[in-house]
């Protein structure tokens, strides 16, 4: 069993007992005595279990704390890496070439042993995560500061080398926050290596969302063939993170078409691209719904409110008195609540 | 948790690092590629991208001289080389957009030291000087415009670089074959674009536009100078230094070039400084 599957189980063991106590409270069912404080035996039992071996929340207050602790721990992380950062590059000059090649190498193994021994002492992995983001960060200044160091020619294969480094922590530990860095990496090289086919500088990437599409596509399927039995929550973000590229390209080009490989006139591409950024939210909402997926419904839902909010200010914010324009978005979102709600109950009589 | 994930991870930073630093030594094993004396004028102080104190690293930034406008060597045959598409598909009429979305690429440049680019552009220099000295009694330009030009030509020959790209190809090999000679040629990697432009004063933009391709920047523009060698800048924290880019009008405010550097690249085109020695104040490789 893993985390996630523990959490799940302490979550349904909570809900379980909230629902029994409102229904003894309505008369619809009593336990018997006997039957109840064995439930109630067992309950305890796996819960004391759960939190020995997992470290699970096993009340609200709790979840709410750890939330907490899991946004200090970001903050944290990204405090220390740059603390990092900014020291390496105030007392390097210092040093001779030898020694700053030794510490660049050293920095990224010693935080990854780290890792490794805070996810063996303490089962939360808060501090195992903040480690695994300075261990990155460490990896990252290691090869920024090699080129540097020795003026080689910048590569995207770099982007491979760091996003490798951070998905081999993230799926050894369940690290949310190192998978995102992981497949930012993995992203970036992605989209160079498909602008370098048609022959372009590859740091010029960014200048073609498209190479983004591509890329993200591919995050998307790979959320979706990869199984993550051990990791289940990890397909979903691939999926989400896959997406979120491919829609935010859609938008820079629906526009800003001149940024497109497209040769048609910018005004065509722009019009092309806002058609399919409508098509593909709708698609990706009717998805979502159909595999359960929350996290793609909802990215399609803001998208497809996003496509529409920037039509609706390419055709009226030039003309229409602001206060009816914000009035008209407003009466918009209240008209859409009123369709998916709609839609919500109908799917609701069709699943009963 | 995956029981050797952290050890895959060790394992891939050791296997980058051996990875990077053999090739930095396949770059410096053996003859260099070329190897030349060049001074501040060429490679001044590099600013640093953080705040003052906050990076104490020092790094020389490789200052090549694109004022010349004799970029006619950089013509469409040359573009076509380099895997550009030249010609827009027919029904794109606008060239202007056509040319200006064409993305980058990387190409090999060859930028001559002190050489016959360099000789071309002083005599271009001091041709338009003439030619305002001869309108200037018409009228048709002013006392104050000659002396900044000239002030201008003056400082260019104490303190602006001599490096000037000559050539461009696909293939580094080719071109150091087309230019042997080590001490005067560098071949490095660059980022190139097409640029549709009309000359300066053109009275029929339309017909005078040309297709030339244009060096956006070195690859590796910036060169560290290694702990050992900082002390060899003279004055580095007081003196008045040359600042890459920045052009001087008056004779009072040209800093002169107070060190020289021993340049190598090596058989990946990637450069390192192999020394630094300072210069003699009076000295400097003043061209006046």
């Amino acid at each position: 069993m893993q985390k996630d599957e523990a959490q799940q189980r302490a979550d349904r063991i909570c809900a379980f007992r909230d629902e029994l106590a409102c229904l003894e409270q309505e008369g619809v069912l009593t336990l018997p005595a006997g039957d109840r404080r064995r439930l109630e035996t067992y309950h305890d039992q796996t819960l004391a279990e759960l939190a020995r071996l997992f470290d699970v929340d096993t009340s609200s207050a709790q979840k709410q704390m750890s939330l907490g602790m899991r946004i200090v721990s970001l903050l944290g992380a990204l405090a220390i890496s740059a603390a990092v950062f900014f020291f390496f590059y105030r007392f390097w000059g210092f040093l001779d070439t030898p020694v700053q090649v030794a510490i660049l190498v050293t920095a990224p193994l010693a935080a990854t042993a780290g890792v490794e021994i805070a996810a063996r002492r303490e089962k939360t992995l808060y501090f195992a995560s903040l480690l695994g983001l300075v261990a990155f960060t460490c990896f990252v200044l290691n090869l920024s500061v090699l080129g540097t160091i020795f003026n080689i020619t910048p590569s995207q294969n770099a982007f491979l080398a760091w996003g490798a480094f951070a998905l081999a922590l993230a799926y050894a530990h369940g690290l949310r926050l190192l998978l995102v860095a992981g497949l930012t990496c993995l992203m970036g090289y992605l989209a160079a290596t498909v602008g370098t086919w048609s022959g372009c500088y590859w740091l010029s990437f960014g200048e073609r969302p498209e190479n983004f599409i591509a890329a993200g596509l591919v995050l998307f399927a790979l959320g979706i063939v990869i199984p993550h039995r051990s990791r289940p929550r990890f397909s979903g973000t691939y999926r989400v993170y896959g997406l979120l590229a491919v829609f935010i390209a859609i938008l820079l080009l629906a526009n800003y078409g001149w940024a497109s490989y497209l040769t048609i006139p910018a005004r065509q591409i722009e019009y092309l691209y806002q058609g399919l950024g409508f098509l593909g939210a709708g698609a990706t909402i009717w998805l979502g719904l159909r595999r359960q997926w929350s996290g793609v419904t909802n990215l399609g839902s803001i998208f497809l409110v996003l496509f529409l909010y920037t039509k609706f200010f390419d055709w009226w914010w030039d003309w229409m008195p602001k206060y009816l324009f914000f009035l008209v978005l407003g009466l918009f979102a209240i008209a859409l609540l009123l369709v998916l709600k709609r839609v919500r109950y109908r799917s609701l009589e069709v699943g009963s | 948790m995956t029981p050797y994930g952290w050890l895959a991870a060790i394992a891939l930073v050791l296997a980058v690092n051996a990875l990077v630093l053999t090739g930095v030594r396949a770059n410096r094993i053996g003859a260099p590629e070329a190897a030349l004396v060049l001074t501040e004028r060429e490679l001044p102080l590099a600013r640093s991208g953080l705040a003052d104190g906050e990076n104490i690293g020092i790094s020389l930034q490789f200052d090549w001289n694109n004022e010349s406008r004799q970029w006619d060597w950089f013509d469409r045959s040359k573009l076509e080389q380099l895997g550009f598409k030249v010609s827009p598909p027919s029904h794109d009429t606008n060239l202007w957009d056509y040319y200006r979305k064409a993305l980058p690429r990387k190409a090999w440049v060859v930028l001559e030291y002190e050489g016959e680019a360099w000789a071309s552009f002083r005599s271009a220099e001091e041709r338009e000087i003439a030619e305002m000295e001869s309108k200037l009694p018409q009228g048709e330009t002013t006392n104050e415009e000659l002396v900044n030009a000239r002030g201008k030509y003056a400082n260019l020959l104490r303190s602006g670089s001599r490096l000037f790209p000559i050539d461009v190809g696909p293939e580094p090999k080719d071109l150091r074959r087309q230019y042997p000679d080590r001490s005067r040629y560098i071949v490095t990697a660059a980022k190139v674009r097409m640029n549709y432009s009309v000359p300066p004063r053109s009275i029929d933009p339309k017909s005078d536009a040309r297709l030339r391709g244009f060096i956006t920047e070195i690859l590796v523009d910036r060169i560290q100078v290694p702990h050992r060698l900082q002390s060899s800048i003279p004055d580095i924290e007081t003196g008045r230094r040359i600042y890459p880019g920045v052009r001087y009008y008056s004779s009072d405010e040209t800093p002169l070039p107070r060190y020289q550097v021993e340049l190598r690249y090596g058989d990946r085109y990637e450069p390192w400084v192999e020394a630094i020695k300072p210069l003699p104040s009076e000295a400097g490789g003043s061209d006046s």
